[in-house]
């Protein structure tokens, strides 16, 4: 199959020639899926090298693992799933590595911030969206580790408290406390989202 | 407003209550204003972080970006264990590893010299996925299985019917 | 490492024959006894808690499990044995081990490098576990895994 047809194949196509040892048609399956994988990488890392190496190796474990993929899920959704648990251990194993701060004993033993009153939203003050989008990926590296994964997990891989609390190998009640506690930080951090009382 | 209330809030918001506590914390909703405002607050920030587009620009061609992923693909292939042997030739092995082994040995020996025979490692297959069956309806299980150590993780979720857990008596175990 | 063949006493010619003859026999031994076993899993099966105290009492994990482990998303990064069973499994049997008070595990071998681990109080995991496979198994509010593997 030339390389047009291939990238005419859908992906459940592109995935039965790549079982049968087809490199080039797994090559058409990471031109089109690497963008979204590597962004999953970056938001959960938040460095471009660890992200770029993570994703490398996960398509590397796609690969490896094709013979196990149903096709119950999108191969998109599966291979994030790959990333995802590749992330996981890699920030895991970088806790390890770092020495303990105040911030980061407080964060991990959900130290929560004093109950905040709730900011009160003004819907109708608009933010340009490529500005939008710089405050909120700055205030999504400010937050830790443990708490932009869960925030990450939830907001934009529409996983379930159960689900992200066994993907990070923690309970169901540190993974709802961290959420409240990514959310309302971030609240507070994007000034242009609120009014202050 | 406790921190207990504003995580069940958190969690109605998010669908993740039975249909009979998601009906009682509306009707909550519905007449506290401090909840209300909560509500609104956390519903306008998963808005906000919904409606950006959640995608960096991959910093590398297509070419080079693939050209790793290529040399690891085929560098693993070349390091990967044999899959297992079955039938006439796995009972073969049987036979004639520990038959070389011992020929080896016969030769070491008799040289002279006691070294300890060199290990032939055993050709590792690769594991399948596990096939799970939980014990109650409740459970769950996830399974997270790592190639390159041979290692499979089953992860049972739920409350076992069982001790709580355990704390080593001082000096170790057996 | 030493051995019993009684012709190391004497590394001389005459006694290669007899050492050859010896080890003529020997070399059918290893297929016997391989066929006596055929079917048979030697299997090794450790209870081991986990924790995040440097300071926890007991003995360590061998290296090797510790390497394994603390690659998995476990959330522990210390871990010490509680229990440790070896044991053999015939083909199509099962055997029930306890590994301490509060673990027992039956282990059916299906055959073909196959087994049946069940976890009381948890479930039942099927898969193949060849020599350096690590099957681990655990759950939610327990603080501890049972690691299962082929013996060496």
């Amino acid at each position: 199959m030339t390389g047009n047809a291939l990238s005419t194949t859908a992906d459940a196509g592109l995935v039965k020639l790549a079982r049968h040892g087809r490199l080039e048609a797994f090559e058409e399956l990471v031109a089109r899926h690497r963008d979204k994988i590597y962004a999953r990488a970056f938001s959960l890392t938040r460095n471009e090298d660890d992200a770029l190496e993570l994703s490398q190796t996960a398509w590397v474990r796609g690969w490896q693992r094709l013979k196990q993929f149903q096709g119950d899920a999108g191969f998109a959704t599966w291979m994030t799933r790959i990333v995802i648990n590749l992330c996981l251990d890699h920030l895991r194993r970088q806790q390890r590595q770092r020495t303990s701060s105040l911030e980061a004993l407080l964060e991990a033993n959900d130290g929560l911030e004093p109950l905040l009153p709730a900011t009160t939203v003004n819907p109708t003050e608009g933010l340009e969206r490529t500005e939008l989008r710089r405050l909120i990926d700055g205030a999504l590296g400010r937050l830790s580790e443990d708490h932009r994964t869960v925030l990450v997990l939830h907001e934009f891989e529409d996983m379930e408290y159960k689900d992200i609390a066994q993907a990070m190998g923690c309970s169901t009640g540190t993974v709802m406390s961290r959420l409240f506690y990514a959310r309302r930080k971030l609240a507070a951090m994007l000034p242009d989202l609120r009014q202050n009382k | 407003m406790t921190l207990e209330e504003q995580l069940k809030l958190q969690a109605w918001l998010d669908g993740e209550l039975p249909p009979d506590q998601a009906v009682e914390m509306s009707a909550w909703v519905a007449r506290d204003p401090a909840a209300a405002d909560l509500v609104a607050e956390l519903r306008h920030t998963r808005r906000q972080l919904r409606s950006v587009e959640d995608a960096p620009a991959l910093p590398e061609t297509r070419e080079f970006y693939w050209s790793k992923i290529e040399r690891d693909i085929q560098g693993s292939a070349a390091r990967s264990p044999a899959q297992a042997e079955s039938g006439l030739l796995g009972k073969l092995r049987l036979l004639i590893l520990p038959t070389a082994a011992a020929v080896v040995l016969t030769v070491v020996i008799w040289a002279g010299h006691l070294y300890p025979a060199p290990v032939v490692p055993a050709k590792t297959a690769e594991a399948d996925t596990p096939a799970v069956e939980t014990a109650l309806a409740s459970m769950d299980a996830t399974t997270y299985r790592d190639a390159r150590e041979g290692t499979t993780l089953v992860w049972f979720t739920d409350t076992p019917r069982k001790a709580p857990p355990v704390t080593p008596a001082p000096g170790g175990p057996n | 490492m030493k051995s019993s063949f009684p012709c190391l006493l004497n590394l001389g010619s005459t006694s290669l024959p007899l050492c050859a003859a010896i080890m003529l026999l020997g070399l059918g031994l290893p297929g016997l006894t391989a066929r006596a076993a055929e079917g048979d899993l030697s299997l090794q099966a450790q209870w081991v808690l986990g924790s995040n105290d440097a300071a926890a009492n007991g003995k360590p994990v061998a290296p090797e499990i510790e390497g394994k482990l603390k690659k998995l998303p476990l959330k522990w990064q210390h871990y010490t044995l509680l229990g440790t069973q070896s044991f053999t499994v015939a083909k199509n049997d099962a055997k029930t081990v306890i590994l301490g008070a509060g673990c027992e595990i039956t282990v059916k071998n299906l055959g073909g490098e196959r087994v049946e681990l069940t976890l009381a109080g948890r479930g039942k995991i099927t898969q193949s576990l060849a020599k350096g496979q690590t099957l681990v198994t655990g759950g939610n509010e327990e603080n501890s895994v049972v690691v299962l593997r082929q013996a060496n």
